[in-house]
């Protein structure tokens, strides 16, 4: 018979050569000059820029997904990819929303990080916080950086896994968080070793690193345990609109992961998030994921289950006010046989705002003896908010116990009543039936992080938040 | 083009419309042109491009085309297969009219319905269309609109037989309606049927949608309710077709104030099916409750598909569907509950349960909410998994053998299905066909394998 | 054990090349990575994707499928990376005399 044979070797040098001079390119819009740029500026070795071509090519040829939250607001040729301009740096304080400085008053956020958060100022000075917490670390052997300098510091480890959890071709934007990506962390926790303070990314802030196309890599080797927090409750002002990290985590036989955000940013962002996690024999993984800002968030953490009797955990809470849409969820696929899973999703929409619940939970043929629950509760507080759930559940084994429930509501009326019968306002009295219906995620936050978010809630109810 | 023997055409983007016997009314007539636009503008379903079809890749391989021409309706006696279902188990209860469709139209009836009966009034759908034009042109094409679906719009241009079921306002008429759609010889059937209550009216209505095994024949029904204030519909629908035929129906409810819409099914049969299964609570304090149950054995496929949506305020639907599949059989479930903007004091419900019998049997559940009004209470439950050890365990050691055990486990697993079917006759026919379904199973050994401890 | 049967001569599929070809239902693909031929079911098991329109990884001899870029051993036919998680089918294939034959795998799909 004829066939007709495809080439299938790529090459993605476009032409470069090494040792061409570069120019500093300050523009917008993206190109392969552009992130030839960006490898050469952090001195990348050769295969990192191959990975980002590669990925820059699969961006442009794939389509915009044709399900999720409304992209059409974006402009991918608006979009500063690297360093901007020093004059395009931030704002100045005076340009700052009232509604935001007064959150910062309300919550209580020092003075220094106001200005850091507001995106007046440029680096937050937490040097000196940092410093000795790495000087511990060290001592342990654990490695805790930012990814440029984990590549250019720890190749080894570095090329072994990253990009393995998440291919660059897994979504448009994921590849395009591959050919752009800077900053964000890199973890690697020796075997046998527990840190037991969370590792915050705040310590290590600066402008690149709370940028828009960061990507993590954390990596726990046999019988560690790591807790890894990024983000904060405070509204936080940047002035890109896309958003577009990658977060990959491999939790080695044993290892116990957990992984905190907490993400408030002001509502112009489009904040797009690939995070995945392969759990190997006996461990767990947590995903504690709380969605409070942006315009559009679209996040589905999601769990390999690929070794017996692995654990994985997502407990999310979504929040959206007027015009802001929470499009998250989770994913849990099981792999191997004997894992189990639990997923909980609580979400809020006031004003015109919208929820929605994306999950997938799939079990291969060869996962048997697989325990799983799914819980999805939605709280509706206006007459215009929405909110909807579409969880999937293939299951393809047979010996399971697979369990979702789903529920949709408005804060009740004897609840209400109750409480304003005892003296409270109807306003406190909702904030406080919000905080109750989120408790199971506000539990798992360390304290200050708790009571940010207890205090965030009640400014959300009264609408004064900017 | 209205069909003759020669030019008949039915491919994937082309259909030959046909005229009821004796010819359509203009409106029905116009109907099917519309229908016939919309066929060929829309695409053939894909597994690779549909989200709805992303579970059930058969539809790829389905072509109208390979099915055989219906002979003509010649005397119109029910061949051997419609004819034992006539006088099975539901003839022997009150029954108040029969009316019998195959791939060739309506047939002939041992319990017709005509003028002179007293209501329901339960007619061929030719009969009825020029009996009761005025009522039929406001529901026809109007409560599933051709252009919705390419299965609708199919059903629509080629449709030559069913039953009209009108009953006049305050009407409640004993026992039940029985209506028997066939089909067989490799053909395609289209049965049409549509249903009116007026105001305060009820019925019962029993439909069975059959074919004889080794037919390889598609059915492909579509069912249109409008139940105006006060009315009550209670319709039941039994799916036993035989083991080579492919089932392609919508039933369609539009239910107004204080109306009541209780749907059961019973399917057992088919190789591969997609139903339809879609209320729209239109008027304030409407109320649904569907529930059904499915079997799967060997290689069968049931995609099931719901919808409740809440226009109106006050209304309840309640949702609940359990599935057994065993052998290499695959069942998958997508139900949307939603509830548009303004629909407060909504309360809906879907529950989906399922029980994996083999190792290769597969279970998709796919319940969606979208909610637009917040003053709800709206919950979806879905499960899967095999037969609980505790339970077995339970069994065993009051001295039942393990495959009675497994037996009596499954039919506990559907008892609130099969006790949510009208009492008597309907009932314990339902009863019967699960039990006869499990039995099967129980012959083949499929039960054995559906727990660890094998 | 399957038949063999003949697909075409090897000199249609150069190095570092691949072809898809159907065998009544069942699309394959046969790749040659520097002079050896390898065959494996075309479908990705991940999605619907085909893997004879992908990137081939000669040093690593595995095959990187176009839609999520999961890559496959194509010796063994077993996903080497994310998000794959099963493997593909391997097929045996031979060269007989500048033909290619190949002889479908017994496993079930």
């Amino acid at each position: 018979m004829a066939v007709a044979a495809k080439d299938l070797t790529k090459d993605y040098k476009y032409g470069f050569n090494d040792g061409d001079e570069f120019v500093f390119r300050a523009e917008r819009g993206l190109s392969p000059e552009v992130v030839a740029d960006i490898s050469r500026r952090k001195s990348e070795p050769a295969w990192m820029l191959e990975f980002r071509l590669k990925a820059l090519e699969h961006f442009r040829q794939r389509p915009m997904p044709s399900w999720g939250a409304d992209l059409s607001g974006i402009d991918f040729d608006d979009i500063y990819y690297y360093v901007r301009p020093a004059e395009e740096q931030g704002r100045t304080w005076d340009e700052v929303p009232e509604g935001i400085k007064r959150t910062f008053d309300r919550l209580g956020i020092p003075e220094a990080e106001r200005k850091f958060l507001a995106g007046v100022s440029a680096q937050y000075e937490s040097e000196v916080v940092y410093h000795s917490i790495r000087e511990d670390l060290e001592k342990l052997g654990v490695l805790f950086c930012d990814c440029d300098t984990g590549l250019r510091d720890h190749p080894e480890i570095f090329r072994k896994y990253f990009g393995t959890v998440i291919p660059p071709n897994d979504n448009k934007f994921a590849a395009l968080n591959s050919a752009v990506w800077s900053g964000g962390s890199f973890v690697y926790v020796p075997k046998g070793v527990r840190v037991e303070i969370p590792l915050q990314a705040y310590f290590r802030i600066n402008t690149e690193s709370m940028g828009q196309f960061e990507r993590t890599l954390i990596i726990a080797e046999e019988d560690s345990f790591v807790h890894y927090i990024e983000g904060c409750t405070a509204p936080t002002y940047s002035k890109d609109s896309l958003h577009s990290a990658v977060v990959e985590i491999i939790a080695m036989p044993n290892a116990h992961v957990r992984y905190t955000t907490i993400q408030n940013w002001s509502n112009n962002v489009y904040n797009l998030v690939t995070k995945r996690a392969i759990a190997k024999e006996h461990s767990v993984v947590e995903w504690i994921d709380g969605n409070l800002g942006s315009k559009v968030t679209m996040k589905y953490p999601s769990i390999y289950l690929m070794g017996e009797g692995a654990h994985g955990e997502v407990l999310s809470v979504a929040f959206a006010g007027d015009g802001q849409h929470q499009d998250a969820g989770a994913k849990v696929i099981h792999v191997a046989p004997n894992t189990t899973s639990t997923i909980v999703s609580k979400s809020v929409s006031k004003g015109t705002g919208r929820t929605s619940y994306r999950g997938h939970l799939k079990v291969y043929p060869k996962a048997h003896n697989v325990r799983s629950s799914v819980r999805c509760d939605a709280l509706l507080l206006d007459e215009q908010a929405r909110s909807d759930t579409y969880p999937y559940m293939d299951v393809e084994a047979q010996d399971v116990q697979i369990g979702h429930e789903a529920t949709v509501s408005k804060v009740g009326d004897e609840q209400l009543f109750y409480l304003q019968s005892r003296g409270i306002s109807e306003q406190e009295a909702t904030a406080m039936i919000v905080n109750g219906f989120i408790e199971p995620f506000v539990k798992e936050l360390p304290m200050e992080y708790a009571l940010e978010l207890n205090r965030l809630i009640s400014l959300q109810m009264e609408g004064s938040v900017g | 083009m209205t069909e003759t023997a020669e030019s008949s055409q039915l491919t994937r983007e082309e259909a030959s419309t046909v005229a009821l016997a004796g010819g359509d009314p203009p409106w029905l007539a116009a109907l099917r042109q519309a229908a016939l636009a919309a066929y060929r503008e829309a695409p053939w379903p894909s597994s690779t491009r549909d989200e709805d079809w992303r579970r059930t890749p058969q539809i790829d391989k389905l072509d109208p085309a390979n099915f055989t021409e219906p002979k003509p309706v010649g005397d119109g006696e029910p061949p051997p297969y419609l004819q034992a279902a006539l006088d099975g188990q539901l003839s022997s209860g009150k029954v108040s009219a029969v009316v019998v469709s195959d791939e060739r139209g309506n047939l002939q009836s041992p319990l017709r319905s005509d003028a002179t009966t007293p209501a329901p009034a339960a007619l061929d759908l030719a009969d009825g269309l020029s009996a009761e034009g005025g009522v039929w042109q406001s529901v026809a094409g109007i409560v599933a609109p051709p252009g919705l679906r390419k299965w609708i719009s199919l059903n629509t241009v080629r449709t030559r037989g069913g039953a009209c079921i009108h009953v006049g306002k305050g009407q409640e008429p004993q026992g039940y309606v029985r209506l028997l759609h066939g089909v067989s010889q490799g053909s395609a059937s289209f049965p049409r049927t549509l249903i009116k209550l007026e105001e305060g009216a009820s019925l019962t209505l029993v439909e069975e949608w059959l074919s004889p095994d080794a037919d390889a024949s598609l059915l492909a029904p579509v069912v249109e309710v409008e139940l105006a204030r006060g009315a009550h519909l209670t319709h039941v629908v039994f799916q036993a077709c035989g083991d080579q035929t492919v089932l392609q129906s919508t039933v369609r409810a539009n239910i107004g104030q204080e109306a009541r819409y209780d749907v059961r099914w019973n399917m057992l049969g088919a190789a591969w099916q997609k139903s339809y299964f879609e209320a729209f609570m239109l008027g304030e304090g409407s109320d649904t409750r569907l529930v059904g149950l499915c079997v799967g054995r060997q290689r069968q496929h049931y995609d099931v598909q719901t919808l409740q949506d809440h226009v109106a305020r006050g209304a309840v639907s309640d949702l609940l569907y359990r599935v057994a599949v065993a052998d290499r059989s695959r069942s998958v479930y997508a139900g949307l509950i939603r509830v548009e903007e303004g629909a407060q004091k909504t309360n809906a419900y879907v529950q989906n349960r399922n029980l994996l019998l083999s190792p290769q049997a597969k279970a998709d559940s796919n319940p969606t909410l979208e909610i637009l009004a917040n003053d709800v209470r709206c919950t979806h439950g879905s499960t899967a998994g095999r037969i609980d050890d505790n339970q077995l365990f339970y069994c065993e050691s009051r001295g039942m053998g393990r495959d009675q055990a497994r037996r009596l486990i499954v039919e506990g697993f559907f008892a609130d299905v099969v006790d949510s079917f009208p009492e008597g006759v309907l009932r314990e026919c339902g009863r019967g066909l699960v039990l006869e379904s499990l039995e099967e199973l129980a012959r083949s050994g499929a039960l054995a394998s559906s727990s660890r401890t094998a | 054990m399957a038949e063999w049967i003949q697909i075409c001569d090897a000199a249609a599929i150069p190095p570092g090349h691949a072809a898809r070809v159907e065998i009544g239902d069942l699309p394959i693909a046969v790749f040659n990575v520097n002079g050896d031929f390898h065959c494996l079911d075309d479908t990705c098991s991940h999605a619907m994707a085909s893997l004879s329109e992908g990137e081939l990884h000669a040093k690593t001899c595995a095959i990187e499928c176009p839609l999520h870029g999961s890559q496959f051993d194509l010796q063994t036919g077993e996903p080497i990376s994310l998000p794959a998680v099963e493997p593909v089918r391997v097929h045996q294939v031979e060269l007989r005399g500048g033909e290619l034959w190949v002889a479908l795998s017994d496993e079930e799909l």
